[in-house]
Protein backbone atom coordinates (compact mmCIF):
# COMPACT_ATOMS: atom_id res chain seq x y z
CA UNK A 1 0.00 0.00 0.00
CA UNK A 2 1.18 3.30 -1.27
CA UNK A 3 2.12 5.56 1.42
CA UNK A 4 0.25 8.96 1.73
CA UNK A 5 1.68 12.18 2.21
CA UNK A 6 1.26 15.74 1.19
CA UNK A 7 3.41 18.19 -0.84
CA UNK A 8 6.76 18.19 0.83
CA UNK A 9 8.41 20.51 -1.00
CA UNK A 10 6.13 23.39 -0.77
CA UNK A 11 5.46 22.73 2.71
CA UNK A 12 9.48 23.31 2.46
CA UNK A 13 9.15 26.02 0.90
CA UNK A 14 6.24 27.86 3.05
CA UNK A 15 8.03 26.60 6.53
CA UNK A 16 11.17 28.45 5.50
CA UNK A 17 9.09 31.32 4.44
CA UNK A 18 6.94 31.42 7.70
CA UNK A 19 10.56 30.90 10.14
CA UNK A 20 11.79 34.30 7.79
CA UNK A 21 9.01 36.18 8.20
CA UNK A 22 8.79 35.02 11.97
CA UNK A 23 12.35 35.90 12.77
CA UNK A 24 12.14 39.64 10.54
CA UNK A 25 9.13 39.90 13.09
CA UNK A 26 10.70 39.44 16.42
CA UNK A 27 13.64 41.52 15.83
CA UNK A 28 11.10 44.37 13.75
CA UNK A 29 9.86 44.37 17.54
CA UNK A 30 12.38 44.36 19.37
CA UNK A 31 11.97 40.67 20.97
CA UNK A 32 15.27 39.16 19.87
CA UNK A 33 18.45 41.00 19.70
CA UNK A 34 20.01 40.70 16.10
CA UNK A 35 23.18 38.16 17.19
CA UNK A 36 20.24 36.03 18.29
CA UNK A 37 20.56 32.11 17.22
CA UNK A 38 16.63 32.31 16.23
CA UNK A 39 17.64 34.31 13.68
CA UNK A 40 19.23 31.87 11.82
CA UNK A 41 17.32 28.67 13.04
CA UNK A 42 13.77 29.64 13.00
CA UNK A 43 13.80 29.53 8.81
CA UNK A 44 15.46 26.07 9.06
CA UNK A 45 13.64 25.17 11.87
CA UNK A 46 10.64 26.10 9.99
CA UNK A 47 12.13 23.91 6.78
CA UNK A 48 12.32 20.59 8.61
CA UNK A 49 9.33 20.72 10.11
CA UNK A 50 7.05 21.57 7.53
CA UNK A 51 9.26 19.07 5.24
CA UNK A 52 8.40 16.43 7.97
CA UNK A 53 4.82 17.06 8.62
CA UNK A 54 4.46 16.91 4.93
CA UNK A 55 6.11 13.32 4.94
CA UNK A 56 4.31 11.93 7.72
CA UNK A 57 0.69 13.51 6.54
CA UNK A 58 -1.00 13.35 9.90
CA UNK A 59 -3.56 15.75 9.23
CA UNK A 60 -4.55 13.27 6.78
CA UNK A 61 -6.43 14.50 3.63
CA UNK A 62 -9.04 17.15 3.00
CA UNK A 63 -12.99 15.69 3.68
CA UNK A 64 -14.08 15.28 -0.26
CA UNK A 65 -17.45 17.15 -0.14
CA UNK A 66 -20.56 15.47 -1.53
CA UNK A 67 -20.91 15.17 -5.52
CA UNK A 68 -23.53 17.18 -7.61
CA UNK A 69 -25.45 14.66 -8.25
CA UNK A 70 -25.51 13.09 -4.58
CA UNK A 71 -26.58 16.91 -3.70
CA UNK A 72 -29.04 16.82 -5.94
CA UNK A 73 -30.37 13.57 -4.31
CA UNK A 74 -30.02 14.69 -0.55
CA UNK A 75 -32.48 18.00 -1.83
CA UNK A 76 -35.04 15.95 -3.57
CA UNK B 1 27.98 56.53 11.09
CA UNK B 2 27.18 54.06 13.09
CA UNK B 3 30.81 53.91 14.25
CA UNK B 4 31.04 57.52 15.36
CA UNK B 5 27.79 56.94 17.52
CA UNK B 6 29.40 53.76 18.81
CA UNK B 7 33.21 54.92 19.52
CA UNK B 8 30.98 57.68 21.56
CA UNK B 9 29.64 54.07 24.07
CA UNK B 10 33.76 51.81 23.94
CA UNK B 11 32.96 50.80 26.99
CA UNK B 12 29.04 50.21 27.65
CA UNK B 13 26.66 47.95 29.64
CA UNK B 14 29.53 45.55 30.52
CA UNK B 15 32.93 47.47 31.03
CA UNK B 16 36.06 45.98 31.62
CA UNK B 17 39.36 47.86 32.03
CA UNK B 18 40.33 51.69 32.99
CA UNK B 19 38.25 52.62 29.98
CA UNK B 20 34.48 55.13 29.89
CA UNK B 21 32.56 56.78 27.08
CA UNK B 22 29.44 58.76 27.17
CA UNK B 23 27.09 59.96 24.16
CA UNK B 24 24.93 63.01 24.79
CA UNK B 25 21.49 64.32 22.75
CA UNK B 26 21.33 67.52 23.81
CA UNK B 27 18.58 68.00 21.21
CA UNK B 28 16.22 65.61 22.83
CA UNK B 29 13.09 66.61 25.41
CA UNK B 30 14.48 65.74 28.44
CA UNK B 31 18.02 65.03 26.75
CA UNK B 32 19.52 62.24 26.28
CA UNK B 33 22.73 61.28 28.53
CA UNK B 34 24.22 57.56 28.07
CA UNK B 35 27.64 57.02 30.34
CA UNK B 36 29.29 53.79 29.63
CA UNK B 37 30.32 53.11 33.47
CA UNK B 38 26.90 53.74 34.64
CA UNK B 39 24.67 51.87 32.67
CA UNK B 40 23.32 48.36 34.19
CA UNK B 41 24.10 44.63 32.49
CA UNK B 42 22.38 43.92 29.76
CA UNK B 43 20.50 47.76 30.04
CA UNK B 44 19.10 48.68 26.32
CA UNK B 45 19.74 52.23 25.69
CA UNK B 46 17.28 53.73 22.80
CA UNK B 47 18.41 56.41 21.06
CA UNK B 48 16.66 58.62 18.53
CA UNK B 49 16.54 57.54 14.53
CA UNK B 50 18.62 60.93 13.84
CA UNK B 51 20.09 63.09 16.07
CA UNK B 52 23.47 65.53 17.09
CA UNK B 53 25.02 63.10 19.74
CA UNK B 54 28.26 65.06 21.44
CA UNK B 55 30.25 62.02 22.45
CA UNK B 56 33.77 61.60 24.70
CA UNK B 57 35.95 58.09 24.83
CA UNK B 58 38.90 58.14 27.70
CA UNK B 59 41.41 55.75 29.03
CA UNK B 60 42.88 56.38 32.87
CA UNK B 61 46.21 55.43 32.60
CA UNK B 62 48.12 55.63 35.74
CA UNK B 63 50.60 57.68 35.45
CA UNK B 64 49.38 59.03 32.40
CA UNK B 65 51.72 58.90 29.38
CA UNK B 66 54.67 61.20 28.54
CA UNK B 67 55.72 60.01 25.76
CA UNK B 68 54.08 58.91 22.50
CA UNK B 69 53.10 55.09 22.62
CA UNK B 70 50.51 53.02 20.05
CA UNK B 71 47.42 52.57 20.25
CA UNK B 72 44.69 50.53 18.67
CA UNK B 73 41.15 49.24 18.60
CA UNK B 74 38.06 48.16 16.80
CA UNK B 75 34.05 49.03 17.06
CA UNK B 76 31.72 45.43 16.05
CA UNK B 77 28.64 44.59 15.55
CA UNK B 78 27.17 41.06 16.65
CA UNK B 79 25.39 39.67 13.87
CA UNK B 80 23.30 36.30 13.59
CA UNK B 81 25.50 33.16 13.51
CA UNK B 82 27.48 32.03 11.47
CA UNK B 83 28.55 35.67 10.90
CA UNK B 84 29.39 36.56 14.21
CA UNK B 85 30.55 39.95 14.38
CA UNK B 86 30.84 43.06 11.99
CA UNK B 87 33.47 45.45 11.98
CA UNK B 88 32.33 48.85 11.53
CA UNK B 89 34.85 51.10 12.66
CA UNK B 90 38.74 51.19 13.31
CA UNK B 91 41.29 53.13 14.74
CA UNK B 92 45.47 52.71 15.29
CA UNK B 93 47.37 55.66 16.44
CA UNK B 94 50.64 56.85 18.12
CA UNK B 95 50.63 59.45 20.75
CA UNK B 96 50.44 60.58 24.67
CA UNK B 97 46.64 61.27 24.35
CA UNK B 98 44.33 59.60 26.59
CA UNK B 99 40.65 60.98 25.19
CA UNK B 100 38.96 62.05 22.27
CA UNK B 101 36.23 63.81 21.92
CA UNK B 102 34.02 65.36 19.08
CA UNK B 103 29.91 65.47 17.72
CA UNK B 104 27.65 63.73 15.21
CA UNK B 105 24.89 63.73 13.33
CA UNK B 106 23.31 61.02 12.31
CA UNK B 107 20.11 59.75 10.34
CA UNK B 108 18.95 56.24 10.16
CA UNK B 109 15.84 54.88 8.25
CA UNK B 110 12.47 54.39 10.24
CA UNK B 111 12.83 50.97 8.42
CA UNK B 112 15.36 50.03 11.19
CA UNK B 113 13.65 51.61 14.66
CA UNK B 114 13.17 48.65 17.17
CA UNK B 115 15.91 46.99 16.31
CA UNK B 116 18.11 45.78 19.02
CA UNK B 117 21.83 45.82 18.30
CA UNK B 118 25.04 44.59 20.48
CA UNK B 119 27.80 46.36 19.89
CA UNK B 120 31.36 45.74 20.93
CA UNK B 121 34.43 48.18 21.76
CA UNK B 122 37.92 47.24 22.22
CA UNK B 123 40.62 49.33 23.18
CA UNK B 124 44.72 47.60 22.72
CA UNK B 125 47.58 49.93 24.44
CA UNK B 126 51.09 49.80 23.41
CA UNK B 127 50.37 48.07 19.84
CA UNK B 128 49.36 48.84 17.09
CA UNK B 129 48.08 45.14 16.05
CA UNK B 130 44.71 44.55 17.56
CA UNK B 131 45.47 40.87 18.99
CA UNK B 132 45.81 39.40 22.51
CA UNK B 133 43.35 40.38 25.21
CA UNK B 134 42.53 44.41 24.88
CA UNK B 135 43.32 46.92 27.52
CA UNK B 136 39.39 47.79 27.69
CA UNK B 137 36.63 46.62 26.29
CA UNK B 138 32.54 46.52 26.89
CA UNK B 139 29.58 45.92 25.11
CA UNK B 140 26.08 47.44 24.99
CA UNK B 141 22.90 46.72 23.12
CA UNK B 142 21.06 49.84 21.59
CA UNK B 143 17.66 49.86 19.92
CA UNK B 144 16.66 52.66 17.39
CA UNK B 145 13.73 54.27 18.96
CA UNK B 146 10.22 54.44 17.40
CA UNK B 147 8.30 51.16 15.82
CA UNK B 148 9.00 49.49 12.61
CA UNK B 149 6.89 48.87 9.93
CA UNK B 150 8.14 46.03 8.95
CA UNK B 151 6.96 44.11 11.74
CA UNK B 152 3.39 44.20 11.18
CA UNK B 153 4.11 43.48 7.42
CA UNK B 154 6.44 40.27 8.28
CA UNK B 155 3.81 39.45 10.97
CA UNK B 156 0.95 38.94 8.76
CA UNK B 157 3.22 37.03 5.76
CA UNK B 158 4.10 34.70 8.69
CA UNK B 159 0.61 34.10 8.92
CA UNK B 160 0.07 33.42 5.20
CA UNK B 161 2.95 31.03 5.03
CA UNK B 162 1.71 29.37 8.37
CA UNK B 163 -1.54 28.81 6.08
CA UNK B 164 0.11 27.47 3.37
CA UNK B 165 2.27 25.29 4.82
CA UNK B 166 -0.79 24.10 6.29
CA UNK B 167 -2.50 23.23 3.13
CA UNK B 168 0.61 21.68 1.83
CA UNK B 169 0.97 19.13 4.84
CA UNK B 170 -2.27 17.47 3.97
CA UNK B 171 -2.54 14.52 2.06
CA UNK B 172 -2.71 15.16 -1.99
CA UNK B 173 -4.15 12.81 -4.19
CA UNK B 174 -8.02 12.15 -5.52
CA UNK B 175 -9.48 13.26 -2.40
CA UNK B 176 -7.20 16.61 -1.53
CA UNK B 177 -7.45 19.59 -2.47
CA UNK B 178 -11.43 20.21 -1.13
CA UNK B 179 -12.44 19.13 -4.55
CA UNK B 180 -13.25 15.69 -6.55
CA UNK B 181 -14.05 17.61 -9.65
Amino acid sequence: MKKQRGRPVMAAVFGFLAGLFGAITLLAFGTIPLESPFVTLLPILGLVLAFGLAMWAPLGAWKTPPSTSESRQADS
Amino acid sequence: MLAVVLTALPAAATVSGPCDGSGTWANESPPLEVVASQLAEGEVVVIPLEGNVAWTGAIDLKPPPTEARSTSGNVKVKVPFPVGTVEVGTWSTTGTSTGNSGTYEYEFPSLLSGFKVTVIGQHWEGTLEQAGSPTCSGEVTLSLAGTNPIGFIAGGLTVLSIAGSYLAIRVKGPSAGGSST
